[in-house]
């Protein structure tokens, strides 16, 4: 279990966390979302030991950060956003290279490279110069690095950006298989629909803050009056005056609506003659939560 | 296998993939040393500087002192009057203090009236001698030859012309002065004359070293740049190490430009029509200085790496500092033709250090206790770099 109180960090006066409070369940796949500039990198490089915070508590299986990081790191792997792995050594001089300098034996070395080309499905490239892979072998690569010293906390940040859907399912696949292997996940994604797809825990942060932090089960499920109706055509400034809703949308959304609420909407767009393409009752995604939550304003 | 020998693994590993790198550090002296040796086989140089010198004359016949009077006047030199013996001269050459003496020995006058009458000289010709440093390259030693030897000619032919008695059929050959030239090496036999490659190795082999920023800098951005530092350091590799791993491999790799740029000396420039590269006498002192030069380029090169943001930055920002040094510390331009301000600042770039400390081996044939000083200053200069690339990495890496 990871626990985090009260995290605040700063650069040069400016707030980057403020005062960030979670829990990282043990066996879970936890996503953490936020726009851009979020906070994000900053919490993972304070997970990582990499820069110090500036105040709050961080212990990881009971273990303190601040006393303990070595021992943290020894059970814990990042998979960088980046692709952090040397392109003009091939995938056997890179993994043999950071298996070594992980301090592991020349078994447990071999043993843990041939798991992990397994893993990340790299037999017939090991021997190629690296930095000559597709994109989706670049991914692949860089996760198998991530999980060579056998961590018992894998953080995989941003790992499925510009590849093909092959290899993206390929690596959410392998992803729920560690976790199913008892390797608890941290997944930070802008990809909505692949965090719905395989977290069972999700944080949404945004300017420094946790916005919510629950089961996705909970977030997806907990506002079951939300309502969604699809236009046929813009709404008319009369109507949506009416309904306090704008004029020219193509999309009704309501955070509430009561089953009496709908009917009369429904009679008054018929009235209007709008036909209606869809409705979605009762349902939410995380995308159109995500957007309630951190808002639609553009980030920098 | 431990981190450390891991990490030294893949800085070779690096290191002999990064053809465009390797082909810099070693053929890129290469090339410099053949064609600096070409250029400056034959050439006359431009002396408008000043150049330092000894007059000790201890003739005083009244040509010897007409003699000493023109040299005074002529442009381009400074002359020192000095009345000691030979051997303190000969230490002040050797150690470079001053470039060349003209000695004009007892009997000198007597000798060339005797020639002047009789229009062929004595039994016992006594001549001029011109004792030179041994950092002076050939086309000064020619300049000084050639101006001594035409105020003595002209000395000699107004003398003829004035004294109407001369007889008419004289050979004129006569005219054309006896001077003996010989460089000075410290303790070392004084018959070795340096040659345009004896200078042009040590030179550009330090230029050379230096170049290593370009391969470190870039590797090391581009490992900084795709996160594998960074990927590095959450497995509990310390900064330190990291760095001082990158040491190791560069440190080879200035070895072997050292004894591949000796062998073109010896074997290559030869085949082109150049002199050959004479060895020095203590390889032991060649190792020193070489290790002292490798560490300073090594530890400025990960200063640099360190210090830039892209690897543009490095390049050029590396680059420039090599030019700057190589130009400040006499490797493009030779350091005693450059003006004496200019000569005091040269002491500021550590490629002088270098070179003074190769030359000390080459031309001065000096032991491996005279090159300690530069070699010390080389080291202090490597471990203040890379101690200060050190704390800004280990405060910057994420």
């Amino acid at each position: 279990m990871i626990e985090l109180n009260d995290i605040e960090k700063a650069y040069g006066g400016q707030p980057v966390l403020r005062g960030i409070s979670l829990t990282i369940p043990e066996g879970a796949v936890f996503g953490l979302l936020g726009p851009n500039g979020a906070g994000k990198t900053t919490l993972l490089s304070i997970l990582f030991g990499l820069i110090p915070m500036d105040s709050g508590t961080l212990s990881v299986k009971k273990l303190d950060l601040r006393r303990e990081l070595r021992r943290i790191r020894a059970f814990m792997g990042l998979v960088p956003q980046s692709l952090a792995f040397y392109p003009t050594l091939s995938a056997r001089e890179n993994l043999d290279f950071f298996a070594s300098a992980l301090g592991l034996s020349r078994s447990e070395r071999r043993r843990r490279i041939a798991f992990c080309v397994e893993t990340a499905g790299l037999e017939t490239w090991l021997d190629r110069r690296s930095g000559l892979y597709s994109g989706g072998l670049k991914r692949r690569l860089n996760l198998a690095i991530g999980l060579l010293g056998n961590p018992r906390i894998l953080c995989l940040d941003e790992p499925t950006i510009g590849i093909d859907p092959q290899s993206r399912s390929f690596i959410l696949e392998t992803i729920q298989w560690l976790n199913r292997e008892g390797v608890t996940v941290i997944y930070t994604s802008h990809y909505m629909e692949e965090v719905q797809q395989i977290c069972t825990d999700v944080a949404i942060i945004d300017e420094g803050r946790i916005l919510v932090n629950d089961s996705l089960d909970s977030l997806l499920h907990n506002s079951s009056n939300r309502l969604e109706i699809g236009l046929s055509r813009p709404l008319p400034e009369l109507l949506a005056s009416t309904l306090a809703l704008t004029a020219g949308d193509r999309r009704i959304r309501l955070a509430e609506a009561t089953a009496e609420e709908i009917s009369t909407l429904l009679k008054q767009l018929t009235e209007a003659r709008i036909g209606v393409e869809y409705i979605d009752y009762g349902n939410r995604n995380l995308e159109s939560l995500f957007l309630e939550l951190t808002h639609r304003t553009l980030r920098d | 296998m431990p981190p450390l020998a891991a990490l030294l693994k893949k800085e070779l590993l690096l290191l002999g993939k990064d053809r465009h790198g390797l082909l810099v550090l070693f053929v890129m002296p290469a090339v410099f040393i053949l064609i600096m040796s070409m250029a400056m086989q034959d050439t006359l140089g431009d002396q408008r500087t000043a150049v330092q010198a000894l007059i000790a004359s201890h003739d005083q016949g009244e040509l010897a002192n007409a003699l000493h009077e023109r040299l005074s006047e002529l442009d381009g030199f400074a002359f020192t009057a000095v009345e000691r013996d030979v051997a303190e001269i000969r230490k002040q050459l050797s150690r470079d203090e001053y470039k060349f003496a003209i000695l004009i020995p007892e009997g000198w006058t007597e000798s060339a009236e005797t020639r002047l009458r009789n229009g062929a000289p004595g039994q016992e010709e006594v001549s001029l001698e011109i004792l030179l440093a041994p950092s002076v390259q050939p086309q000064l030693k020619e300049l000084v030859a050639a101006s001594v030897g035409g105020i003595v000619s002209r000395m000699t032919a107004e003398r003829m012309v004035s004294a109407i008695g001369a007889s008419m059929d004289t050979d004129i050959a006569f005219i054309k002065p006896s001077i003996r030239q010989q460089y000075i090496y410290g303790e070392h036999s004084a018959s070795l004359i340096p040659t345009a490659v004896q200078q042009s190795v040590p030179a550009w082999l330090v230029f050379s070293m230096f170049f290593v920023v370009i391969p470190i800098s870039t590797a090391y951005i581009i490992e900084r740049q795709q996160g594998s530092l960074m990927r590095l350091r959450v497995i509990n590799i310390s900064p330190h190490l990291m760095l001082t791993t990158k040491v190791v491999p560069y440190y080879l790799v200035n070895q072997v430009q050292m004894v591949l740029m000796i062998l073109v000396g010896i074997y290559v420039v030869p085949l082109l029509g150049g002199d050959r590269l004479e060895m020095a006498d203590s390889v032991f002192g060649l190792l020193i200085i070489s290790s002292g030069t490798s560490i300073a380029a090594i530890g400025f090169a990960l200063l640099i790496s360190v210090f830039a943001r892209t690897t543009v930055q490095a390049t050029t920002l590396g680059g420039i500092s090599n030019i700057i040094f190589a130009a400040l510390g006499g490797i493009m331009v030779p350091k005693f033709i450059m003006p004496p301000a200019m000569q005091a600042v040269a002491v500021i770039s550590p490629m002088s250090w270098g070179m003074e400390g190769f030359l000390d081996i080459f031309l001065r044939h000096g032991s491996w206790k005279d090159v300690l000083p530069e070699a010390g200053g080389l080291v202090l200069f490597g471990g203040v770099s890379l101690a200060l690339a050190s704390a800004i990495f280990t405060r910057t890496i994420r």
